[in-house]
């Protein structure tokens, strides 16, 4: 056996640990039962929300703002919603697994604030500690803003103001959010005070805009980062592999920058435009780097996520200095790991094997298998 | 297929009760229950005499949580005894999450696949998955550290 050794000390570790893991699955399997009927109830509550508030809006009169319904609009996508207490007595409540699709009405003033989204498994980056290490899943509640017929959400600057965004990068203006923030619906109990969150592929709430952080870069450091977009299943017909961006960061502002920042700051213009790269370049570009950070974009998201995604892969291809910023602004599925845990994600990818290091949801495998 | 359900298997193919089996191995007739249940799992020496009673290659018992150990495997540097990597995967594990060590011990102590895990926890593969990349990091900083 090739991992013999580790068998055996996986054989021995801590009783106590293998007690705990049994009996938190079991106990989590009879809260699965309790909490299929809660998702019942709650499901009925949400489609029951969703056809009154229709009511609603259809009756309101012109002066009358979609907030003024109290009543979110949300369709419920079928998830397992569960509620629990967090570990941290200070963290807001979670909720676990919970997607909700938020339909926007169709006639709204200009300047009405509405709910876009409710909130969702987000993946927590621990803000006093600068690291990954959580995964609690908050809940969140936004609202977006309709001005000049567009939808504008909600951006949070690391600053703590607030701005809205198009989601295309530019942006509508700074707002005063405490301000506005009961017309925004966002109530004390569900707002949250952490401004850093890491959108999993598969839990993309919509296209909120929040800036991430790119956490395990230091200063003076060498880095990559790569921006990996997913492939239509047109592009794997045609037997393209995935594409890249590819910057190399010396001018990277180091710890605590957003990306944004550190897009403006010093990756500016990006110094390669979209370029293809072979698997083996891609290990090589990361053989040069000390730090790697590797952003997953797909195409794919919108169906994954059961929710819209604007950012489409092909208008990469069309404008190479643009969409890198939209990415940014839109969500990506960030993974921070080895050379070779990326290398191995992509051979598990491609192998259909559910053992998969790193989770690169929507990336089509036939990519990977025609490039080979 | 676990190990476990291979030895319920093998023991099956070769009609014997866990009781028999237990006392070809010198051990109570409970932990070989528990083997096949998956709460728990025969150290190497064990998966060798197992395989010896039913004459097949242990390799055969052991072959799914190879792959599933791959994931570790490079994270240990070569050499390093297998006491000193249960120190330290404890240590490791002392400092985490109830939530981040119930992951790490079912996928890596039970092997359950991401889904599976992902199902039991009420939480999304892609959650549970990325959990695991995150703690791999850790834990390799921590063996880092631990030198």
């Amino acid at each position: 056996m090739k991992n013999e050794k580790l068998y055996d000390a996986l054989v021995n570790i801590d009783e106590n640990y293998l007690k705990e893991a049994e009996a938190a699955e079991k106990s989590q399997i009879s809260a699965g039962r309790l909490a299929a009927v809660a998702a019942s109830v709650l499901a009925f509550a949400l489609v029951l929300s969703v056809v009154m508030f229709s009511l609603s809006i259809f009756r309101q009169n012109d002066n009358k703002t979609g907030s003024d319904s109290g009543i979110p609009l949300v369709q419920y996508n079928g998830r397992t919603v569960t509620v629990s207490d967090s570990e941290d007595a200070s963290s807001k409540p979670l909720v676990y697994g919970f997607n909700a699709v938020i339909s926007v009405p169709e006639r709204i003033d200009n300047g009405s604030p509405f709910p876009i989204e409710l909130a969702l498994g987000v993946n927590h980056y621990n803000v006093d500690n600068k690291t990954a290490v959580s995964d609690f899943i908050y809940y969140w509640s936004i609202a977006c803003y309709k001005y000049e017929d567009k939808d504008f959400y909600p951006y949070r600057k690391t600053d703590d103001s607030f701005c809205v965004s198009d989601g295309r990068g530019s942006y509508r203006e700074e707002f005063d959010f405490e301000r506005q923030k009961n017309e925004f619906l966002i109530s004390e109990e569900n707002e949250h005070n952490d401004l850093n969150y890491i959108y999993a592929a598969d839990e993309l709430p919509f296209h909120i805009t929040l800036p991430a952080k790119l956490e395990n870069a230091e200063d003076g450091k060498k880095g990559v980062i790569v921006v990996i977009y997913g492939e239509s299943s047109e592009h794997a017909s045609q037997g393209k592999v995935f594409r890249f961006y590819y910057y190399s960061n010396s001018g990277y502002t180091g710890f605590g920058s957003t990306i944004l920042e550190a897009y403006n700051n010093s990756f500016g213009i990006a110094e390669s435009g979209p370029v293809t790269f072979t698997l083996d370049e891609i290990a090589d570009l990361i053989d040069r780097a000390d730090n790697i950070e590797i952003v997953f974009l797909t195409g794919d998201l919108q169906s994954k996520a059961g929710c819209y995604l604007y950012i489409d892969p092909d208008e990469h291809i069309t404008d190479p200095a643009m969409p890198v910023k939209e990415c940014y602004f839109g969500a990506a599925y960030f993974v921070y790991c080895s050379k070779a845990d990326f290398i191995a994600a992509f051979k598990d990818q491609y192998n259909g094997d559910s053992v998969s290091v790193v989770t690169i949801d929507g990336i089509n495998p036939l990519a990977y298998k025609n490039q080979e | 297929m676990t190990t476990g359900d291979k030895i319920k298997k093998y023991r099956t193919l070769n009609n014997m009760t866990q009781k028999q089996l237990a006392e070809r191995l010198c051990v109570s007739a409970d932990l070989v229950s528990k083997w096949e249940c998956g709460n728990r799992r025969p150290d190497y020496s064990a998966v060798q005499e197992l395989a010896g009673i039913f004459d097949i290659d242990p390799e055969l018992l052991v072959e799914s949580e190879d792959k599933v150990l791959d994931e570790l495997g490079a994270l240990f540097p070569a050499g390093l005894e297998k006491e000193a990597i249960s120190d330290r995967i404890n240590t490791f594990l002392g400092n985490c999450s109830d939530n981040e060590r119930n992951i790490f011990v079912l996928r890596y102590s039970f092997f359950l696949d991401t889904k599976v895990i992902a199902e039991k926890l009420r939480l999304s593969d892609g959650n549970v998955r990325m959990i695991l990349t995150r703690l791999r990091r850790k834990l390799k900083k921590h063996i880092r550290g631990s030198f």
